[in-house]
């Protein structure tokens, strides 16, 4: 009796957390991307304004960004800082690889970022400009979306959790 | 021969490729290297004193371009996102005017496709031909000048003509340096100067700290233009010498008359290949018929970069006859 009581909780723990983790990302996501647009407003102002060498702007987009999306421009400014002859963009979508897994961001939403990066400090002002805007726009139309799946599933995803670990349960007994 | 700086600031500019080519090439080259030319798709090409050889794709040097390492579209593009620190915008106006100065004084000659507005240049797009101009810091190679235009221990207005590459950006450097140290040797005490370096070639400015060594008493006055900068300094310095590199236009006459009525000694350079050919230049011509300048000193390259061709006393072309001092 006791090992059945056990199995049903452990069951029932297990299927809740992954609901929740699931639920977590969706409310995690339009935060993030909120963050991505903040770090680029920054990164533009620095750059029509303060024409500010890229490593600094990105330095600074990353503050505004703040945990975790900041990670990813601190990576590019270091991977920059390293040298060995790469160039901004490779330097993001570098970057990118290497911690938007700590993120809520869908493939979806790193594209904007690596469509971006080919272009990052390439030219002259005006058009970073036109770049920036145009990311921070496709970033604005992934937050939407990101906010409607969050209303749709992330309750739904932990009610799955806890269900579908009843179901087992119920399955098994 | 390796230049002063070449592995800390000229190879980090290239591209990972052509910079391995060039760092092999340099040290079987049989003269200080002076130039290096990257251009898309054509022969990678470094230039020496008074000759060029060609990078084999080995690291070798030819005189023959068929045989030469040909650069292509991600090099350029490579090596211009280096040159630019990642940060085109942030040298939109240098990309204007089609070079930039980059650490250490070096120069970066640039062309390419332009994109026009209104018949103006607005920016290169696609850059498809780079130079790399060494700059060069030779100490003590102003010497012979400065004791041909020092009398009683007293500098001259003095106007340095020189054809392109003969030296007259290191000349004047060396010049400044000189005047602001002091030359016990011909009774010059050391002068506070002002120094106008509109294209960071002269101090090789980084973030406004002269990287080369322009002398103990000398303020630098970083990317300003030349008339603005000479008016400034006067104004703010209270400086005894003013120099500046390259004067040619109209308003830089009226600064360089402005700096001789505040009783400042100019130190000017114009490209030229003697004084009558700069005198052709109307705002050069207006300078030297107002008596601007007391002594013009006119380089070459005939033994080699920096060669003081001729020294000409103005102020007696002026009282008449003239007398040629060299």
């Amino acid at each position: 009796m006791l090992a059945k009581l056990a199995g049903v909780a452990l069951v029932l723990g297990s299927t809740t957390t992954v609901g929740w983790q699931v639920a977590a990302r969706y409310a995690n996501r339009p935060q993030h991307l909120r963050a991505l647009q903040t770090a680029l407003a920054v990164l533009q102002t620095e750059v029509e304004y303060g024409a500010t060498p890229l490593p600094q702007a990105l330095t600074a987009a990353a503050q505004a960004a703040g945990e975790p999306a900041g990670a990813i421009f601190r990576a590019a400014v270091r991977r920059l800082r390293e040298g060995r002859g790469i160039t901004p963009g490779e330097a993001l979508a570098g970057a990118l690889d290497e911690t938007a897994d700590g993120t809520a961001l869908t493939k979806a939403d790193r594209s904007v970022l690596l469509a971006l990066a080919p272009a990052l400090g390439s030219s002259g002002r005006s058009d970073q400009m036109r770049h920036l805007t145009l990311a921070r726009e496709r970033l604005a139309g992934q937050e939407a979306q990101a906010q409607a799946e969050q209303a749709k599933y992330e309750r739904l995803a932990r009610y799955m959790g806890v269900l579908s670990g009843a179901a087992l349960v119920l399955i098994f007994l | 021969m390796i230049p002063s700086g070449f592995g800390a600031e000229i190879l980090p500019l290239l591209a990972p490729q052509v910079a391995g080519l060039v760092r092999r090439a340099v040290r079987r080259l049989p003269a200080p290297l002076e130039e290096i030319r990257v251009r898309e798709a054509r022969p990678l090409e470094l230039v020496l004193d008074g000759a060029d050889l060609f990078v084999t794709p080995d690291g070798g040097l030819t005189p023959d371009p068929a045989a030469a390492y040909r650069a292509d579209h991600d090099d350029l593009l490579r090596s211009f996102q280096l040159i630019a620190q990642g940060s085109v915008y942030a040298w939109e106006d240098e990309v204007k005017n089609g070079f930039l100065t980059v650490r250490g004084g070096h120069r970066i000659g640039l062309a390419g496709r332009v994109v026009t507005e209104d018949g103006r240049i607005r920016t290169l797009k696609q850059v498809s031909s780079l130079n790399i101009r060494i700059a060069r810091e030779v100490t003590g190679c102003a010497g012979t000048l400065l004791a041909r235009i020092v009398r009683a221990g007293r500098l001259p207005s003095t106007l340095i003509i020189s054809p392109p590459q003969a030296g007259k950006t290191t000349i004047l450097r060396d010049l400044v340096r000189q005047v602001s140290a002091g030359a016990p040797a011909l009774g010059l005490k050391g002068a506070k100067v002002g120094l106008v370096d509109e294209r960071s070639e002269l101090a090789g400015c980084a973030a406004g700290v002269p990287q080369r060594d322009v002398g103990p008493r000398t303020d630098v006055l970083d990317g300003c233009p030349k008339a603005e900068g000479i008016m400034l300094l006067i104004r703010a310095m209270s400086p005894a010498v003013i120099a500046v590199d390259e004067i040619g236009r109209p308003e830089d006459a009226v600064a360089v008359m402005e700096a001789l009525h505040a009783g400042v000694a100019v130190l000017a350079t114009a490209h030229g290949t003697g004084l009558e050919d700069v005198s052709r230049r109307p705002a050069l011509s207006e300078l030297i018929r107002a008596g601007a300048f007391a002594r013009a000193a006119v380089l070459g390259r005939s033994r080699g970069p920096g060669t003081l061709e001729q020294v000409i006393d103005l102020s007696e072309l002026r009282e008449g006859g003239g007398r040629v001092a060299g």
